[in-house]
């Protein structure tokens, strides 16, 4: 019994400061959080208790709803075209060519790069008069698209720089994916008079529903943090049109000061990623191949 | 035939390679062009490419509109701080999880890997009232504590890492009276360069880049890091786009410098968290 006891002296002595922190600093804000999120509390005057109240008036708030199916709609417009981008890239510096080093660390400088930075440069290429992407479209016969301030175009355009910024690294677990691959099973295809199209189906596309399964859920789960980009380049403009769900969360919390509000509307937006991951497992999961 | 097919591949895959790679740099070249142009140049259509003459001008005067020199020096601080502070005591953590037993390990291992669950959003807020409440607002402790005590990830990494060192070592020093302490420190320690490397890595560039918080809990600009000292730039120079893009390339640089030297460790670590255990 002394033995143990002083194999558990000597096991805390080394977690001790990291199980500090994570009890002040990661799990004792998670139960604070759960509690505030009964209370309405605006800092000034003393909290009160309201029960599920913020829930239900979530669920009435038709600017959260807003912001849920903007968030949405900027997943589907960021996160199919992102694995293609990515995929494509991918499955490109597999084929063994020359100039790795130099590809790779040109997709990562975006990857490595300040979301805040890398949104004003992209915010000076929207420019509707000025910018490089007006320039180029009016250059081809094209007219100008007021990119930002226009409700249609704000969300797909930031989309788009999202794209960007990600496929580097999407790239890097793609490829990982793919050099696991036995090469054995593309000869064995060819022999067979697979074409390049059949194998990909085939072979590459199931072999990498590890790293797909993976690269999705991980991005849907990003998208949900997309916060520095929008309060960079639009803070929600135009007319709502980029209001994602932890921007709205932001304006509650640190600029409307509705702490309990904030903290039920952080809880329904975890509950909701949380359930999006688990279904998205159970559909893919069926269609992962492991070997 | 077979090796035209290849070449064929090879040539098909320099291509899009090669539109990658222009896509991912064209925005950077484009904002290094803005910053060093006359600003009354960055408006011309068609735009011009090359700057001359250079207005290196344009890197005083963004300098001296805000305290980027600040800025720089906070981040800087922040930013070390936290990486030091996490690569020691999720290592000193990792290492119990992966060598020592003692009660209640599993159970506490589990909680930590649900934490990493929870998205930050959730324990934002009571740390900002924390911060409040314990009279922190806008004090370098707010911007260092939380992070400072390691993460429930980088713990989880090392440990990953530590398992893989063979236990024979261990044993072998153990034999000759080495304490676990030791063990630690003159094997373990040594051995993991590439994971504590990976993991330096990875913090450096999350605290570097890390927006949200530092918006939220600093107000005085003295105290601003790169990041929200970048967004407060934009906020009152809107439309004055060389001053930006000079202070997005101010804020860029130190970043890429230590990509360049350190690329394998940025990929080594994407890889590592891509890989199922």
């Amino acid at each position: 019994m002394g033995n143990q006891l002083k194999k558990d002296f000597t096991a805390w002595s080394f977690l001790s400061l990291n199980f500090a922190g994570f009890i002040v600093f990661s799990l004792l804000p998670v139960i604070a959080a759960l509690v505030l999120s009964f209370f309405q509390w605006d800092l000034v005057k003393p909290a009160n208790f309201v029960g599920l109240e913020n829930y239900f008036n979530l669920a009435k708030d038709k600017l959260f709803q807003k912001s849920l199916s903007v968030t949405f709609y900027y997943i589907l417009l960021s996160i199919p075209g992102g694995i293609i981008a990515s995929l494509a890239l991918a499955l490109a510096l597999n084929q063994k060519i020359k100039g790795v080093k130099f590809y790779r660390a040109a997709y990562f400088i975006p990857v490595i790069t300040s979301m805040v930075a890398v949104s004003m440069v992209w915010r000076w290429l929207y420019n509707s008069h000025f910018g490089l992407i007006n320039f180029l479209l009016n250059k081809i016969g094209l007219p100008s698209v007021n990119w930002l301030s226009d409700p249609v175009f704000a969300l797909p355009a930031v989309a788009l720089m999202g794209i960007w910024k990600g496929m580097g690294y999407n790239m890097v677990i793609f490829l990982a994916g793919l050099q696991g691959i036995p090469p054995h099973l593309y000869e064995a295809a060819k022999i067979d008079g697979a074409n390049a199209w059949q194998r990909f189906r085939k072979i590459t596309l199931p072999l990498l529903s590890p790293s797909m399964l993976f690269v999705t859920v991980m991005s849907i789960i990003w998208s949900f943090q997309s916060f520095d980009q929008i309060y960079t380049m639009t803070k929600g403009r135009p007319e709502n049109a980029t209001l994602v769900s932890i921007y709205y969360l932001y304006q509650n919390a640190y600029l409307f000061f509705k702490m309990g509000y904030a903290s039920a509307m952080a809880w329904v937006l975890f509950a909701i990623i949380l359930v999006v991951t688990i279904i998205q497992f159970k559909i893919l999961n069926k269609r992962v191949h492991y070997e | 035939m077979a090796s035209s097919g290849k070449r064929l591949n090879r040539v098909f895959a320099h291509i899009i390679l090669t539109a990658g790679a222009f896509a991912c740099l064209i925005p950077f070249l484009w904002m290094v062009t803005t910053a060093l142009k006359d600003p009354g140049e960055a408006f011309l259509i068609p735009p011009k490419w090359i700057p001359w003459p250079v207005y290196w001008s344009n890197f005083v005067d963004t300098w001296e509109a805000l305290p980027f020199g600040k800025f720089l020096f906070n981040s800087v601080f922040v930013t070390l701080s936290i990486t030091l502070g996490q690569l020691i005591c999720c290592s000193l953590a990792a290492y119990a999880f992966a060598r020592l037993h003692f009660r209640g390990k599993t159970v506490i291992f589990m909680i930590y890997l649900s934490s990493m669950m929870v998205p930050a959003q959730i324990t934002m807020i009571p740390l900002f009232l924390l911060m409040r409440a314990l009279n922190l607002y806008d004090t370098y402790y707010a911007l260092i504590l939380p992070g400072l005590f390691g993460s429930a990830f980088g713990t989880f990494l090392l440990r990953q890492f530590f398992l893989t060192i063979p236990s024979s070592l261990e044993d072998a020093a153990t034999i000759d009276g080495c304490g676990p302490f030791q063990i630690y420190w003159r094997i373990i320690l040594p051995l993991s360069k590439p994971a504590l490397a990976t993991l330096g890595v990875f913090v450096f560039m999350g605290v570097w880049n890390d927006f949200m918080w530092p918006l939220i809990v600093i107000s005085s600009p003295e105290k601003m890091t790169l990041t929200v000292g970048l967004a407060a730039f934009q906020d009152f120079y809107t439309s004055y786009f060389s001053f930006l893009m000079c202070g997005a390339l101010i804020s860029v640089i130190p970043i890429l410098v230590i990509f360049l030297f350190s690329q394998k460790y940025f990929v080594q670590g994407i890889t590592l968290t891509g890989m199922k255990e």
